[in-house]
């Protein structure tokens, strides 16, 4: 039987719940909305319309239009610039804790990484555009990987660590008695072992990636513009426009709700995994 | 198979010295416990053998060949680990034949091999799960699957029975031996129970902080100890002592301690400790449970035990009690009819020591002076 207080307690416990997600997922509905209305109608502020497909089209088919390619780039340095912080977080958390160097080197590095971390991304860029554009690197996709992978580089790296912790030290003994060098070792045993980890820390950077916004308005050009600089490009000097604005938003967001649904199971195991061990 | 030697090994991590100095020589083909109370310094030895664990000096042989610098995965030494270490990725059969497959062995061969070792080992029809669906001692079983399928020259056990029930423990220390008297393997088992170390043995080396107190069979190290840390820590319930200075009496030597005892001898170590104990120095007495009579009536010779509690085994039966604020552990037989003519709490026993089956040991050093005066 469920008490009157626990009743009280459930009924809060939804109320919250349902607040929270009202507020993520109205603008998100209002967004979707104006994606299918005229731009007459999002200024009148009519909240009902026959619903159009013309910013799609635009958006899409249009010969102004880039959107396509800026998705792309937005997909390829997200892609490449997640895998190759994989490999560098994993390595360095393995090494960290399983290859015992000297103290002070796991000091400064993690010192780094949080350091680096807390300082606001604003802070960099400045000093990145300068150096890029001195060694001719500005607007590449070089460029703009290569940042990625340092922005997301600190936070996946204290993933990996946590997740490798999990890892048994003796299970690492036991492959090396059984004849395997530390390559080896982290080939068929550890990147098995923290695959839950990987997918998990992945997504994150995947998504930090994409959402990125301060990084690729100074670093690309119009060749490597992602999505989120494309979208603000729609706020013009004369006019926003706004239908467009929206359905670019919709579209930029369904990568990221395709994976967060497809590796919800994996990001939620395996962060908690790294946070409750 | 394979021949170890120890020369002048020694562990520090930083100041803290875990072995300061050990010499060791394990034959081809013999079975050595590493036993010694947590803390010793087992696992820390086993690991340095095993490469695990860095050297701070000194020098590991395995058939004459140096091996101090040599890497874990060069040494062809096969390890169980007390938490058994699986690989919870792969299956049984994987986990098994794991090192094959990184030598690069013919397939053939690795199938054979582990198809021997699930035979010998019990582990049939359970070659495709994983760990996690595996009892303890399975798991137990394919940890030392692992080892076996390697043929290794050395095999290394860490506790490896620590984990299971007291049943099955039994159970599989007999196995243990048994497998390796069957692959003539040379073995080093480290174990802080002293029933794994007494029973499964060709050797026991008993370690305290990281010194060897004493390497020997099970019976010259029960029945011969040299020091005072040997006899106090093989034997349960565990050898009584006694302290005090010792004179010379009728038939024997009186303890003038706290309890005074009398100690049977006979004329050969009479004559042996005779002028040991002359200069009156200061000794321990130990008498071992099994190594009082009890005497119908109290005479000159006999040590009163008011009994305070009774351990009824069976074969066997402990009376308990305090003297001087000392617990005084005695064996006493049973015989077939029960308990009924065994001592009663509450009521007092007398005690006579058995002859010649005392040890004194030097209250300072510790060392046996029977053993050494070779009485
Ligand atoms: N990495 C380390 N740093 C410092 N001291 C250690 C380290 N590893 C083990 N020790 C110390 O070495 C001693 C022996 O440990 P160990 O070999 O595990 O003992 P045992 O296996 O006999 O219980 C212990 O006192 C332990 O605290
Ligand atoms: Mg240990």
């Amino acid at each position: 039987m469920i008490s009157r207080t626990t009743r009280k307690n459930l009924l809060g416990g939804h109320l919250v719940a349902w607040g929270y997600a009202l507020i993520i997922i109205g603008p998100m509905f209002w967004i979707l909305s104006n994606s299918f209305k005229r731009q007459i109608d999002i200024l009148m502020g009519n909240t009902f319309s026959t619903p159009i497909l013309t910013n799609y089209e635009t958006l899409l088919f249009s010969r102004q239009s880039d959107f396509l390619m800026n998705l792309w780039n937005s997909a390829m340095i997200g892609v490449v610039s997640t895998v190759i912080v994989l490999v560098i977080a994993t390595l360095a958390a393995f090494t960290i804790i399983r290859l015992e160097p000297p103290k002070w080197a796991t000091a400064l590095l993690l010192g780094w990484a949080l350091v680096f971390h807390m300082l606001p991304t604003l802070t960099f860029v400045g000093s990145w555009y300068v150096m890029f554009s001195n060694m001719g690197l500005h607007g590449t996709y070089t460029a703009l990987i290569l940042t990625h992978v340092l922005h997301a580089l600190p936070q996946t790296m204290f993933l990996m660590v946590g997740f490798l912790l999990n890892i048994p030290r003796e299970l690492i003994q036991a492959a090396r008695m059984d004849g395997c060098s530390y390559g080896q070792v982290f080939r068929r045993i550890v990147v098995p072992l923290s695959f839950g980890g990987m997918a998990a820390a992945g997504a994150l950077a995947f998504i930090q990636s994409w959402s990125d916004f301060a990084i690729s308005l100074n670093l690309s050009d119009q060749d490597t513009m992602t999505a989120p600089v494309a979208i603000a490009t729609f706020a013009q000097e004369h006019q926003i426009r706004y239908g467009e604005m929206a359905a670019a938003s919709v579209m930029s967001m369904i990568p990221a709700l395709i994976l967060i649904l497809l590796g919800q199971r994996y990001v939620v195991r395996g962060l908690m995994a790294g946070a409750v061990k | 198979m394979a021949q170890l030697t120890l020369e002048k090994v020694r562990k520090a991590y930083g100041d803290a010295v875990v072995i300061p100095e050990i010499d060791l020589d394990i034959r081809s083909g013999e079975f050595v416990c590493l036993v010694g109370p947590s803390g010793s310094g087992k696992s820390t030895l086993l690991r340095m053998i095993a490469g695990l664990e860095g050297i701070t000096r000194g020098t590991v042989r395995v058939d004459g060949e140096d091996m101090t610098d040599v890497d874990p995965s060069d040494r062809d030494m096969g390890m169980v680990f007390q938490s058994y270490a699986l690989y919870p990725h792969m299956t049984v059969r994987d986990n098994m034949s794991f090192a094959l497959r990184m030598r690069k062995e013919d397939p053939k061969l690795i199938e054979e091999r582990v198809a021997e070792a699930v035979e010998m080992l019990d582990l049939k029809g359970l070659e495709d799960r994983k760990p996690a669906a595996l009892s303890g001692g399975q798991r137990q079983r394919v940890a030392m699957g692992r080892c076996i399928v390697r043929k290794p020259k050395l095999f290394l056990f860490d506790e490896p029975l620590s984990n299971l029930d007291a049943k099955l423990r039994t159970a599989t220390r007999h196995q243990i031996r048994h497998l390796h008297d069957r692959l003539g393997a040379t073995s080093i088992f480290v174990t802080h129970d002293q029933v794994e170390a007494m029973t499964m043995a060709d050797r026991i080396a008993l370690l305290n902080f990281g010194e060897i107190m004493q390497i020997g069979t099970p019976q010259e190290l029960y029945l011969q100890p040299q020091n005072r840390f040997t006899a106090g820590f093989l034997g349960s319930p565990e050898m009584n002592f006694f302290e005090g200075t010792v004179s010379v009496g009728e038939g024997g030597f009186v303890l003038n301690g706290t309890a005074s005892l009398f100690l049977p001898a006979s004329a050969g170590r009479l004559a042996a400790l005779r002028e040991v104990v002359g200069t009156g120095r200061k000794v321990e007495i130990g008498v071992r449970p099994e190594h009082f009579d009890l005497a119908a009536e109290a005479g000159a010779d006999t040590m009163s035990l008011p009994v305070a509690g009774l351990e009824w085994l069976g074969h066997e039966a402990f009376v308990f009690g305090h003297v001087d604020g000392r617990e005084i552990g005695v064996r006493v037989a049973t015989d077939a009819s029960g308990a009924s003519d065994l001592p009663k709490p509450g009521s007092p026993v007398q005690l006579r020591v058995v002859e010649d089956s005392w040890h004194m040991f030097d209250a300072t050093s510790g060392d046996n002076l029977v053993v050494k005066s070779g009485a």
